[in-house]
């Protein structure tokens, strides 16, 4: 069956029935004829659902003004509390949330710039008393350093001094000693004299000899 | 086996007429209801506690809220906030009813061709007055794309137009479309289950084949309720974009 004929005899049927219900409807009337409106709401309802045993109710226009008017009523209604204190309390409650998240955002943006700066701060005093520490280590120790030097130093001479003072007294000594020595030989040598030789000698003459061969010697 | 078409049948709770319209409260008006009911008292419990680190249902609502906000300032730019309260009312309703709609006994008052042409045909009307006021006569460039010669301009501009007025057709059929064959689907294969169960024992078993077949096609019908609603909403923003920047 194509979908021609399917429509031509699908409005045969609603004719038909249409056709029906008004008889039965023009039945009905006389039987209640004090309250009739009821009965036409009824007869009209009859052949509604007549009609939709047949084709779709959808394209019966019997319930068309009920449709809108009821549609009309809760659009207009939905839409006066949408868009009166629904619509606007969802929005500020979402635009608040909003805020504050970008409040937060913005305190935080704040805390980390301080706290990179307080941070660069401590890294600056960081530095300056390492550089700082390290100039005192460097003068600590070359104060040390020229101080042990200077000690050495002192030291050295001090040591090379009483070295020489030595080295000089014993020089001295040994200049006296052989001196001494001088005279002694001079005295022996007198006294041998006088004793083997039987001679008074001048002891001032045996210096002088030993003196002599003090220099011969040398 | 039971008339798959029956679920979309409207019938009345509370009738009354007002000046010769009947304006009864039916089933469909019921779902409306239940649907308008449900989406704000749960954005109103989401909206109500204001935490800076949300619950389950604040984060709920704010997700909904920024899913939506998302939507319009990709397609729009920054200048969709103004319509942000009419595409999320949109959004909500087609959701509502799509979703609620796959409930067992609701009634899927997106399925009817009339709620979602009321629904284009608001869509269509806005963009047309506030597009005419915002831009005046300025706004029919919109008919005349950039950049194109004007010997094409003679076929491209009556292309331009058919497809600015068949927006709403468009717009409230898919939507219509997609509701009415996925509960006819869901219905025909929940049929054929109940039918097989008249040959006993081996029906049983046999029909338990439809059965989890429906179960999938339930996954399925889920994914496109959210889909439409999303794409009925998302084509809205679209549409509504030419009242504020012509450019395009």
């Amino acid at each position: 069956m194509s979908a021609g004929e399917a429509f031509a005899e699908t409005t045969h049927i609603i004719d038909e029935h249409l056709e029906g219900e008004m008889e039965n409807a023009f039945e009905v009337i006389p039987s209640h004829p004090v309250d009739g409106a009821p009965d036409m709401a009824h007869a009209a309802h009859g052949a509604a659902e007549a009609a939709h045993s047949a084709g779709l109710p959808q394209l019966d226009p019997t319930w068309y003004p009920s449709q809108i008017f009821w549609l009309a009523i809760t659009f207009l209604v939905l839409y006066t509390l949408f868009s009166r204190s629904i619509l606007p309390a969802l929005s500020s409650t979402i635009e608040s949330r909003r805020e504050h998240i970008q409040n937060d955002l913005d305190t935080a943006r704040k805390m980390k710039e301080e706290a990179e700066q307080v941070h660069a701060a401590y890294e600056e005093a960081l530095n300056e008393a390492r550089d700082k520490a390290t100039e005192f280590m460097t003068t600590a120790e070359a104060k040390i350093k020229a101080k042990a030097t200077k000690k050495l130093d002192d030291l050295r001479e001090k040591s090379a001094q009483q070295t020489q003072e030595a080295e000089a007294a014993l020089e001295k000594a040994k200049t006296k000693a052989l001196k001494e020595m001088d005279a002694i030989a001079a005295e022996v040598a007198s006294q041998a004299a006088k004793k083997i030789v039987g001679i008074d000698t001048d002891i001032k003459q045996a210096k002088s000899v030993i003196d002599n061969i003090n220099k011969k010697a040398a | 086996m039971a008339d798959p078409i029956h679920q979309f049948v409207i019938t009345p709770i509370i009738p009354f007429e007002v000046s010769g319209f009947d304006l009864s409260f039916t089933n469909s008006s019921l779902w409306m209801v239940i649907g308008g009911v449900c989406a704000s008292l749960f954005l109103m419990m989401g909206s109500r506690e204001k935490a800076l680190v949300p619950g389950r249902m604040q984060a709920f609502s704010e997700m909904f809220y920024e899913f939506v906000a998302g939507m319009i300032r990709d397609n729009t730019g920054p200048e969709g906030r103004r319509y942000f309260a009419l595409i999320f009312t949109i959004f909500v309703t087609v959701l509502m009813g799509n979703v609620l709609g796959l409930l067992p006994y609701s009634f899927t008052y997106t399925s009817h061709i009339v709620v979602t042409m009321t629904l284009a045909l608001l869509i269509f009307f806005t963009v047309t007055v506030l597009g005419l006021v915002n831009h005046g006569t300025k706004f029919f460039s919109l008919f005349i794309p950039p950049d194109v010669p004007a010997v094409l301009l003679l076929l491209i501009v009556p292309i331009e137009v058919l497809s600015f007025i068949i927006r709403p057709v468009t717009l409230s059929v898919r939507l219509f479309a997609n509701m009415v064959a996925g509960h006819l689907m869901l219905k025909v294969f929940a049929g054929f289950s109940t039918m097989v169960l008249a040959l006993g024992m081996g029906g049983v078993l046999l029909g338990f084949i439809p059965m989890v077949l429906n179960v999938a096609i339930y996954a399925l019908e889920l994914l496109v309720a959210l889909l439409q609603a999303y794409i009925f909403a998302i084509l809205s923003a679209i549409y509504l974009k030419d009242t504020l920047d012509l450019h395009h």
